[in-house]
């Protein structure tokens, strides 16, 4: 008896030194914001490092270094840090990184997100401890900058209601196909993107026959690849990083490759961080694109050849989205004085960001995400590289294609039309 | 008629490929109660090792045959220094084959970076076969092949050897083996070693198709462990049977029941746990 | 006895008042810490009553934590429920879960039972990763608010030292009925019945019906810490029905000894800071936390409390005298 009461107290005791010491060990930590010209600007990266679209991840967090050299690590007089943090690929782990961005690390500003669920799950937090976030990866699901807009949220890559489009009425314009299957992962920004494309071809007067919508991280596409009606005119996808490219791989081995044509609703298998490893296989692909390192503008030829000699590699879409949001933060510090700390005056200077970016000149709109050019490329063998050749560019596509926000919201969303072709 | 060939082979290619994973779980735990979980982990140093060694060299024959000998020596120190005092304590070496996986994951996660690898395919093997109107993966069929012939080899040695009766026996009454003399610690290092060697090897083989990624210990782990509580713990054949029903279960449910993608896996175990926990053909001891 | 008993009241309330005013003053970091260590030492607990106590070893005690949480999420996001009704459901859920639960896997003993006690959890996590109109699939379900106490009480959960008040809170509530329970002739039975079954059955007791009603129990404190899980987070993911879950409940309660108090307690609260703090010196954290596993295993089977107390007989060190 005696001896389980001693160590029950005992470990009481044990538990109030072990709070103490984590008490103790960061009481010393920023309570107040001290004052603003002489502490660093810490700007949170937050990208799927591990996982299936880690070769986009590694982009991400190229683009904002590559930016933090070129201003030789300092933003309107202060120093830069940056805090570079993998979610894995997972919503869950995005949340718990978040937190431990704002509150142990005490970030400025986080940017970076490929996956939409991961905003999804943390722009709730985000709003409550209102960080400033530039979503620069890609997590292109239209409700993060439609649906309970947050002064705090802003987006420089793209929308699953703005890029995909084009490509639908190109497809039936140019391509001449009447007949669609989209195929794309089961998570709500690749979703989303696919349902854009589709409901764009159908309004250009095609229609979509099939939907198919693999898991994230399946290997083996042999099942779907076996529903694909052969008769349609052509496979819209939107399945990302490595799975894209086991599919596409996948896809020439089952002998559909050169019978039905690949459209790429967004950079998935196409964006040249992806493409390499696909190899041959993407060959005769299409793709809608923000962003594509052939772009020619002197702009873009400067942020290639840095971005080549920094890491060895061609920009993709998320190296040069981040790189973007990274010199909007700098554009409105230049405003502020480097105040970020006033936070109402950076968001006001952040949303009145124009930047001449590589991909061309960007704004925001009322609803913080960026208007721009959409390109449609074709994947060509050029020599012995595969690379992808623009082939048509839509000028200044927003978010709500050209209607009033109040217009478009009218429609239902983009998630809502899973499930609703192919009847 | 197409479709259903088609998602049959398909079905039975990953069914081979589950009774790759799945065999030498089966055997590990049908002889030393081991609830494995590092499993997945010699899968996944077997595919990233192979990836390298195919990368370097060119050769998938040299992988094939180096890399998995390669595990089964990780698995055999493991077993013998670290879980063979263990024996009879099951929750211990649950966490300790558990801890192992973290590691493992780590050091990959640090060597080979997050990406995800394909391997690559022996260039024979690389092409489709064409039959009438059907259009077939090579590779597929050669994992099909290769299922069948590790499966006879199985057959062979379980029935046909000493040591195969020595394992058989161990899986019916371990007391009773030790009894007869027979030095059942080594026993069960070797079953161990070659159950990593098991693992590895469908790490190759099963490389170009699923290639290795951060996460597929745990995955091809669930996998392994639906397929061994389907078809029984310790037994081979009921291996051999529960991969190729949950190769073709989860095939046709992904093409035709979409929706209920990772279900399929898992339904098959829910009912077999609630109407027959020992599996379609293991024993309970 | 009394006085002994004076003593020790004294350092419970004690080291209660410094942990609450600990969690008031630190920065809400810390505090965030603080609140996922109870939550998880709540978890730990409750598998504590099945392994330390009764001899089970489950090694898919995640589903009920996780069930409770999808409950609560579904009911108050998709059904628009408010949070007690959510709540109670979450529990009621999660017993009912231990209820269909308990009776397929206490047919089975040892490793057999760790098997099907995994595959039931990974059924459910099948579920939560597919029935993507339900749960959201692998996107999880974000945007869960934590319930609004207005009429009760004039403070906002949303601050994280008034979450972490509240949850201490529960803690005291369910560490103190939990203790009743343990110290109840209920409880020395469960602990008999891990010493010995057949004795136990000999002397009169209803075996199975003990270990059913543990099951019921620790299914339905399980559930309450994964409601208040998800409260904290504000979103329900599979990862809350996942082996890695019950692996580290199962890992907290060895590292702080089991078939104690607050053994699990303890083992949670090193759990939750080692990783978090870990990760923020090393990226090699997740190699630390799998030798932390090795460790305990090799170094220290009877945990913590278990080697300040002497030898107590814990699961691990009970195993392998059989």
């Amino acid at each position: 008896m005696p001896k389980r009461k001693h160590a029950v107290t005992l470990s009481v005791g044990v538990l109030t030194i072990l709070v103490a010491a984590a008490t103790g060990g960061m009481s010393r930590g920023a309570s107040a914001q001290a004052p603003a010209a002489r502490t660093p600007i810490k700007i949170g990266v937050l990208s799927p490092l591990s996982g299936p679209l880690a070769a986009l991840a590694r982009d991400v967090v190229d683009g904002a270094r590559l930016y933090v050299d070129e201003v030789h690590g300092e933003m309107a007089g202060r120093k830069v840090e940056l805090i570079v943090e993998d979610y894995e690929f997972k919503a869950a782990v995005a949340l718990t990184k978040t937190k431990k961005l704002v509150e142990r690390d005490q970030v400025h500003v986080v940017v970076g997100v490929i996956l939409s669920a991961a905003v999804l799950a943390m722009k709730d937090y985000i709003h409550a401890h209102e960080v400033p976030f530039i979503v620069s990866g890609a997590a292109v699901a239209e409700s993060i900058t439609m649906e309970k807009p947050s002064p705090y949220v802003f987006r420089t890559s793209f929308s699953a209601s703005q890029v995909p489009p084009p490509l639908g009425k190109f497809v039936y314009d140019k391509l001449k196909a009447r007949t669609a299957t989209v195929i794309a992962g089961d998570t709500v920004g690749t979703i989303e993107l696919v349902m854009g494309f589709a409901r764009a071809f159908e309004e250009a007067g095609g229609k979509v026959v099939q939907e198919l919508y693999p898991p994230i991280g399946t290997t083996d596409f042999g099942p779907y690849i076996g529903k694909i009606r052969r008769d349609v005119g052509v496979v819209a996808t939107l399945v990302p990083g490595a799975d894209g490219i086991r599919f596409i791989k996948q896809y020439e081995e089952f002998g559909l490759k050169g019978k039905i044509t690949v459209v790429d609703t967004a950079p998935g298998i196409t964006d040249i961080a992806v493409l390499p490893a696909a190899g041959p296989s993407a060959v005769g692909m299409y793709a809608a694109n923000a962003y594509v390192h052939t772009i020619k503008s002197p702009a873009n030829e400067k942020f290639v050849r840095a971005f080549r000699a920094k890491t060895g590699r061609d920009p993709g879409g998320p190296g040069e989205y981040t790189y973007s949001a990274l010199a909007a933060i700098n554009q409105a510090l230049g405003a502020t004085g480097g105040n970020i700390e006033a936070k109402a005056k950076f968001l006001e200077a952040l949303r009145r960001m124009d930047l001449e970016a590589p991909r061309g000149r960007i704004r925001f709109d009322r609803y913080q995400h960026v208007i721009q050019d959409v390109i449609i490329t074709r994947i060509d063998k050029v020599g012995d590289q595969i690379v992808p050749v623009a082939v048509e560019t839509v000028r200044g596509v927003d978010q709500f294609l050209g209607l009033s926000p109040e217009e478009y919201l009218k429609r239902p969303r983009l998630i809502a039309l899973k499930g609703t072709f192919g009847k | 008629m197409d479709f259903w060939i088609v998602q049959s082979l398909n079905g039975i290619a990953f069914g081979m490929l589950l009774f790759l994973l799945a065999a030498g779980l089966s055997l590990v735990f049908g002889l030393m109660r081991i609830v494995n979980l590092t499993h997945g982990s010699f899968y996944l140093l077997g595919a990233y090792i192979g990836f390298t060694v195919i990368g370097r060299t060119g050769s998938f024959l040299l992988a094939v045959v180096v890399v998995p000998l390669g595990i089964a020596a990780l698995g055999l120190v493991m077993h013998r220094f670290l879980l063979r005092r263990f024996q009879g304590a099951e929750l211990s070496q649950v966490l300790l084959t558990f801890g192992a996986l973290f590691i493992f994951a780590d050091v990959s996660l640090w060597y080979w970076g997050g990406y995800s690898h394909v391997l690559s395919k022996p260039a024979f093997l690389a092409g489709s076969l064409t039959i009438g109107t059907i259009v077939f993966p090579a590779y597929r069929i050669f994992v099909i092949v290769t299922g069948v012939i590790i499966a006879l080899l199985f057959w062979l040695i379980l029935e046909r050897t000493t040591l195969g009766s020595m394992i058989r026996a161990g899986v019916d009454d371990e007391e009773m083996v030790r009894g007869l003399g027979i030095n059942t610690p080594r026993l069960f290092t070797a079953v161990f070693a070659l159950g990593a060697f098991l693992a590895a090897l469908s790490g190759i083989i099963g490389g170009p198709l699923v290639g290795a990624y951060p996460g597929a210990d745990f995955e091809v782990l669930l996998l392994a462990l639906v397929v061994v509580i389907i078809g029984g713990l310790g037994s081979i054949g009921g291996a051999f049977v529960g991969s190729l029903l949950v190769g073709l279960i989860d095939t046709f449910g992904r093409a035709l029941v979409p929706e209920l993608a990772m279900f399929t896996i898992f339904a098959p175990m829910a009912i077999i746990l609630a109407l027959r926990p020992r599996g379609l053909f293991g024993r309970i001891r | 006895m009394r006085r002994r008993h004076f003593v020790l009241g004294i350092g419970l309330v004690f080291g209660l008042i410094v942990l609450a005013v600990a969690g008031r003053l630190s920065p809400t970091y810390y505090t965030g810490l603080m609140t996922e260590a109870l939550i998880l030492g709540i978890f730990a607990v409750s598998l504590n009553l099945l392994l330390g106590h009764t001899g089970l070893p489950s090694l898919g005690h995640s589903a009920y934590f996780g069930v409770a949480g999808y409950t609560t999420a579904i009911l108050s996001l998709r059904l628009a429920q408010s949070s007690w009704v959510s709540a109670s459901a979450g529990i009621v859920v999660s017993v009912s879960v231990a209820a269909i639960y308990g009776l397929l896997a206490l047919r089975t003993a040892g490793v057999y039972f760790m098997m099907i006690t995994l595959a039931l959890a990974q059924v459910l996590w099948g579920i939560a990763f597919g029935w993507r109109s339900m749960t959201g699939g692998d996107d999880g379900l974000p945007g869960i608010a934590r319930p609004d106490l207005g009429a009760l009480v004039p403070w906002s959960l949303q601050s994280p030292a008034n979450f972490f008040t509240a949850v201490l809170i529960v803690f005291i509530i369910v560490m103190g009925a939990l203790s009743l329970v343990v110290h109840s002739p209920f409880g020395y039975a469960l602990r008999g019945i891990r010493e010995s079954e057949a004795r136990m059955d000999c002397l009169g007791y209803h075996v199975w019906l003990h270990k059913y009603v543990a099951v019921l129990i620790a299914g339905g404190v399980a559930g309450i810490a994964g409601i208040l899980f998800v409260y904290y987070h504000g979103f329900v993911s599979p990862a809350e029905l996942s082996l890695v879950l019950s692996a580290e409940g199962l890992l907290m309660v060895i590292l702080g000894g089991a078939g104690t108090l607050f053994g699990p307690v303890l083992g949670a609260t090193v759990v939750v800071f080692l990783r978090n703090l870990v990760s923020g010196y090393t990226e090699r954290w997740l190699s630390v936390l799998g030798l932390v596993y090795l460790l305990v295993v090799l170094c220290a089977p009877n945990g913590i409390l278990g080697a300040i107390r002497g030898r107590i007989p814990g699961w691990l060190s009970q195993e392998a005298e059989a």
